[in-house]
């Protein structure tokens, strides 16, 4: 996918902070994600399930997600796709945050996709550096 | 076949066989004519009738023939089973004959002892024309006749009763070829079915063989990218907390801790390769990877390695160079990802090995055809022995970097993906003094 940056996050939230959806089920990962999002000024909502995500992704307030593929109940591909059709989610750059490699070249070519990362070969502050770039700040 | 009835039958084979009109007039006289002048010959209910005769010869040259290859087949063992065969089929036989009309005795008699003599092995043989002159009831007729003195009178009795016994001799010999014509199809026959069969099985099983051996292999692919998976997911936590801690996300620590935090990260960096190579390799050495194939600029792969790996050779205090001709233009049809992954490979192992003295990287064109990447240094070297198996999977060199750093596979995947790309690498190195790493890739040119 192209980084052109067309759309402006909205900052939402009574902080005024940006708002992170992390969707991971690994428990390990979401604490630790979430505590450097945290560290790093982010406002952060968590899904540890594809039903959950996408109802937190179309509620409106999101400026960015990080996507896990393999995720109970709905995949991160099928969320991918529904959320395709969601007005309320259709600018919202999306980071697949992923420890399954062979799905790449599937999932880049799904709209809102804007890098697929191999969540094992990325520190937290690499991952937050790529954050900040998509958002543009 | 025995040598007894192939004697037999020679004459007739010449017949039926070697000159297929004349079988053709035997017919023709036999079947049309001879009835056509004797209507009485082909009456089924007259037990002289030549219909009858040669019902009764061929059936019965057919059971004696079917059943003595049945005992050859089985061996003399059992061999009182055959002969009540033989015998319950001639009197059945013989039975349905006397359906239509009155058995002749004397005929179906020294018929039945014909098949014997050969069914229970006996030492007298009865001459063909014997068993055929005798087997005639019209014979007895003819006696009658001749004793009368009827016979000298009557030429049409005299007449038919000759054309009865040649027929009837050659009805027998005719009787047999047809029967050992049978045999040997119906031999030839259950060979090829069961040849077919064989195969049939054969390939059924080869079939399940590779059915379950690509259901292995899936399964293998499947349990390799999901070990794969369930590897990273563990070593993604433990690399995220040490660079946080080392990071000062947790405060500050102290510079012991920083220090082993450096190795922890270090050998989880290691393992995380590992499992990357391992997923690589397996799908490389399976041809399931894609490969982006297009012309790519190998100057430009070679110089973003060179300024990436430029910052650790710096802070090894290396001297570190790279070496282009004026002019050089090298194209070449590649996937450039894969292309990046073996120069670096190549050029991170010659910083990662050499402690000092100087790495230098350069192009060139050997040929008008060919482009060279050779990358040398001035590290510890490789023995001839070593070179040998250092492109093999799973061999590391035998040195602290090799030991500290490798997987055993990097060279591995290097030569794999060069080979791919229908190249050539080596090595060539000295202990102590240094190593030259190079490939070749063909140059792409314009069609």
């Amino acid at each position: 996918m192209p980084d052109d940056q067309t759309n402006v996050p909205q900052t939402v939230g009574d902080s005024g902070k940006t708002t992170i959806l992390l969707v991971e089920d690994d428990p390990f990962l979401v604490k630790m994600y979430k505590e450097k999002f945290e560290i790093e000024g982010f406002n952060v909502l968590v899904a540890e399930d594809g039903v959950e995500g996408l109802k937190l992704a179309t509620q409106g307030n999101i400026d960015i997600i990080i996507l896990d593929i393999l995720i109970p109940k709905l995949s991160g591909i099928d969320l991918l796709t529904r959320l395709k059709n969601n007005p309320k989610a259709v600018n919202v750059p999306i980071l697949v945050l992923t420890n399954l490699t062979q799905k790449e070249e599937e999932v880049k070519l799904l709209p809102g996709v804007k890098e697929y990362l191999v969540k094992s070969d990325y520190t937290p502050s690499q991952v937050v550096e790529k954050i900040r770039m998509y958002l543009g700040k | 076949m025995n040598k007894k009835l192939q004697k037999r039958t020679a004459g007739l084979q010449m017949l039926s066989s070697g000159s297929k009109i004349g079988v053709q007039v035997m017919w023709l006289v036999v079947l049309v004519i001879l009835p056509g002048i004797f209507p009485n010959l082909i009456k089924l209910n007259n037990p002289n009738s030549l219909a009858i005769n040669i019902i009764l010869a061929l059936s019965t040259s057919i059971i004696y023939e079917v059943t003595k290859n049945e005992l050859e087949k089985r061996g003399k063992n059992i061999q009182w089973v055959l002969k009540i065969q033989l015998l319950t089929s001639v009197i059945l036989l013989t039975w349905f004959l006397h359906l239509f009309g009155r058995i002749n005795g004397p005929f179906f008699v020294l018929y039945l002892l014909t098949i014997m003599e050969s069914a229970l092995n006996l030492s007298i043989k009865f001459p063909n024309i014997v068993v055929a002159i005798a087997a005639s009831a019209t014979t007895t007729e003819f006696i009658w006749l001749v004793w009368r003195g009827e016979i000298i009178f009557n030429l049409f009795s005299g007449l038919q009763l000759f054309i009865r016994l040649v027929s009837l001799i050659f009805m027998r010999s005719y009787g047999i070829s047809l029967a050992q014509k049978f045999i040997s199809e119906q031999d030839t026959r259950s060979k090829i079915q069961n040849y077919a069969k064989n195969l049939e099985e054969v390939t059924g099983k080869l079939e399940e063989v590779n059915r379950k051996l690509k259901e292995l292999d899936k399964q293998k692919d499947e349990f390799i990218s999901m070990a794969a998976h369930e590897l990273r997911s563990p070593l993604t936590a433990i690399k995220g907390y040490v660079s946080m801690i080392m990071e000062g996300d947790t405060g500050d620590i102290p510079q012991k801790a920083r220090e082993f935090l450096a190795d922890a990260s270090a050998v989880t960096e290691r393992l995380i390769r590992l499992v990357n190579n391992m997923l690589n390799v397996s799908r490389i050495e399976e041809g399931r990877i894609v490969y982006q194939m297009e012309v790519t600029d190998l100057i430009r792969v070679v110089q973003e390695t060179f300024y990436s790996e430029r910052v650790e050779a710096d802070r090894k205090g290396l001297k570190f160079l790279l070496n282009v001709p004026d002019g050089l233009k090298d194209d070449v049809y590649v996937d450039p990802d894969r292309i990046r992954e073996v120069v670096g490979n190549i050029v991170s192992n010659a910083v990662k090995f050499t402690e000092k003295g100087e790495i230098n990287i350069n192009i060139s064109n050997p040929d008008k055809d060919t482009a060279r990447v050779e990358v040398v240094d001035t590290g510890p070297g490789i023995s001839k022995e070593e070179q040998k198996r250092l492109f093999q999977k799973f061999y590391r060199a035998e040195t602290t970097a090799g030991k500290t750093f490798g997987t055993g596979l990097g060279l591995y995947i290097t030569r794999l993906l060069i080979e791919k790309f229908n190249g050539k690498i080596g090595v060539e190195s000295e202990v102590n003094k240094g190593s030259n790493f190079w490939f070749e890739l063909p140059i792409y040119k314009k069609v």
